[in-house]
């Protein structure tokens, strides 16, 4: 067996453990790669940042526990910029894993800000029906909401809630979705942007970049956030530099490693039809 | 989280990454695991925030409007008996209609919105914007083409345009894949940071 052959071979168990060495290098000796602000990360940014004080912030939560880790940074980036906005901020999800996995990243950040919970900001919680659910928000947020919140505490009895009992654009400023798929931005923006007029950004996983890009070009989404490394540069933008920025040189280095495999199982493959054709 | 969950969490991980060196009792143990728990959730989580309330409050607290679709509901639970299975077409049929003028109603305008962001002008800007515009407008037109199956595909205009329209898409298929995997690897980092980072403490973060 010559060499061609023998590439394309190998064990692929062998290139599992080459990975896991690699990846463990970047994370314990990250190398500093800089890391590019994208137009679309910058846009999202811009749009918050002009946002006056006072402004309501909506965030769908439209992820479960399998995308942490690339949305749980983009979240803390964004909810630290909109903490230090002094924006008010509600949040609800279509997806029931998605409220609670904000309730975890948000509780620490409005501690760290001095936000107080139901003035500041408010956790709607998860609420089955998906897009009839926060179409209703538009008419109705206590009919929609059964009138209570994610603790099931109830909702008039917060101020945030009192000054906000429409998903309207009256009362919105901003929506931001967070989302991993069905339902998830587009959703909201057939059932609620579009319709009320609301500007939408969303935080997108790196996988659905290519699907959501069309929104953006379009002016339907005013910014987006892509996968891990847009987490990484809106910590940056904020001025909060955390898990991502590392995370980023892991994922060059990932990315790096994949394409040299591609490259060599190419040749690998090339380099045994011809000799089959000599043959 | 706490010192017990990071263990919960990295001990569930390395029995779900035992998979990679092959099949065995482990992975299987971690997989049944999550799919109970996350159904036992999921089934919890609705009982209490939903079916509990709507029967023990709301119904006997004056809507009593929600008894139609709580039997709406129900109905579609005759499927398992044969002779009443009938019953529980009636639902679904509600379901489907409703679903079908709902999402109709709301989609037009989005979609007219995507139509509209491709008149963009293709002259009076810096050379790479315009290229970038043109490139957008004839991938679009091209890979209409390649849809294009209402007329014999004789003309060459239509030829070459269903042609380069079959690139675009491999493009695009290729920058998904590239993404795809990307993403992937993020899910993997998190978990190698999890293991290395808050359960071993290998570095301080």
């Amino acid at each position: 067996m010559d060499w061609s052959e023998r590439l394309q071979q190998i064990d692929r168990r062998w290139i599992y453990l080459f990975i896991i060495v690699m990846v463990s290098i970047a994370i314990l000796r990250p190398l500093g790669l800089p890391v590019r602000i994208t137009d679309t990360t910058r846009m999202l940014y811009d749009h918050i940042e002009s946002l006056p004080p006072g402004s309501v912030v909506w965030l769908g939560m439209e992820y479960s526990t399998g995308s942490i880790a690339e949305l749980n940074p983009q979240i803390i980036a964004v909810v630290h910029h909109i903490f230090k906005k002094d924006l008010k901020l509600i949040v609800s999800g279509m997806w029931q894993d998605g409220p609670m996995i904000a309730q975890g990243l948000i509780e620490p950040l409005a501690e760290k800000y001095g936000k107080e919970y139901g003035v500041d900001w408010v956790n709607l919680g998860f609420r089955a029906g998906g897009t009839p659910y926060i179409r209703l928000m538009t008419e109705d947020i206590m009919e929609a909401t059964a009138g209570v919140d994610h603790f099931s505490k109830p909702l008039k009895d917060y101020p945030l809630m009192q000054q906000v009992p429409r998903l309207t654009k009256e009362y919105v400023d901003f929506i931001i979705v967070a989302d991993t798929g069905t339902p998830g931005s587009p959703e909201w923006l057939a059932y609620v942007s579009d319709p009320q007029g609301i500007p939408m950004g969303v935080c997108i996983i790196q996988m659905s970049v290519p699907g959501m890009m069309p929104y953006v070009q379009a002016g339907q989404y005013v910014g987006l956030v892509p996968g891990l490394r847009g987490a990484a540069e809106y910590e940056i933008l904020v001025g909060e530099t955390g898990p991502a920025v590392t995370g980023t040189d892991t994922s060059s280095m990932a990315a790096i490693l994949v394409t040299l495999f591609i490259i060599l199982g190419n040749i690998g493959y090339v380099m045994s039809v011809r000799r089959k054709e000599q043959e | 989280m706490t010192r017990a969950q990071i263990w919960a969490a990295a001990l569930c991980t390395i029995a779900v990454y035992t998979y990679l060196y092959k099949e065995n009792p482990i992975w299987r143990w971690a997989e049944h695991t999550f799919v109970a728990l996350a159904t036992g959730y999921a089934v919890a989580y609705n009982f209490h925030k939903y079916i509990k309330p709507t029967i023990i409050t709301d119904i006997p607290g004056g809507k009593w409007h929600l008894i139609i679709p709580l039997i709406m509901g129900l109905l579609i639970y005759t499927m398992w008996f044969p002779r009443y299975s009938w019953l529980a077409r009636i639902p679904i049929s509600f379901w489907v209609g409703y679903g079908a003028g709902y999402v109709l109603g709301y989609n037009v305008s989005p979609f007219l919105g995507q139509v509209r962001g491709n008149f963009i002008a293709l002259a009076g800007m810096s050379g790479w914007e315009a290229f970038s515009n043109i490139l957008l407008v004839v991938g679009v037109l091209a890979v209409l083409m390649y849809f294009f199956f209402t007329v014999r595909r004789t003309s060459a205009v239509v030829q070459a345009g269903s042609t380069l329209g079959r690139y675009v898409i491999m493009v695009a298929l290729g920058a998904s894949y590239g993404n795809t995997v990307l993403y992937r690897f993020t899910l993997f980092l998190g978990r190698m940071q999890l293991l290395l980072l808050d359960w071993l403490q290998l570095k301080q973060v």
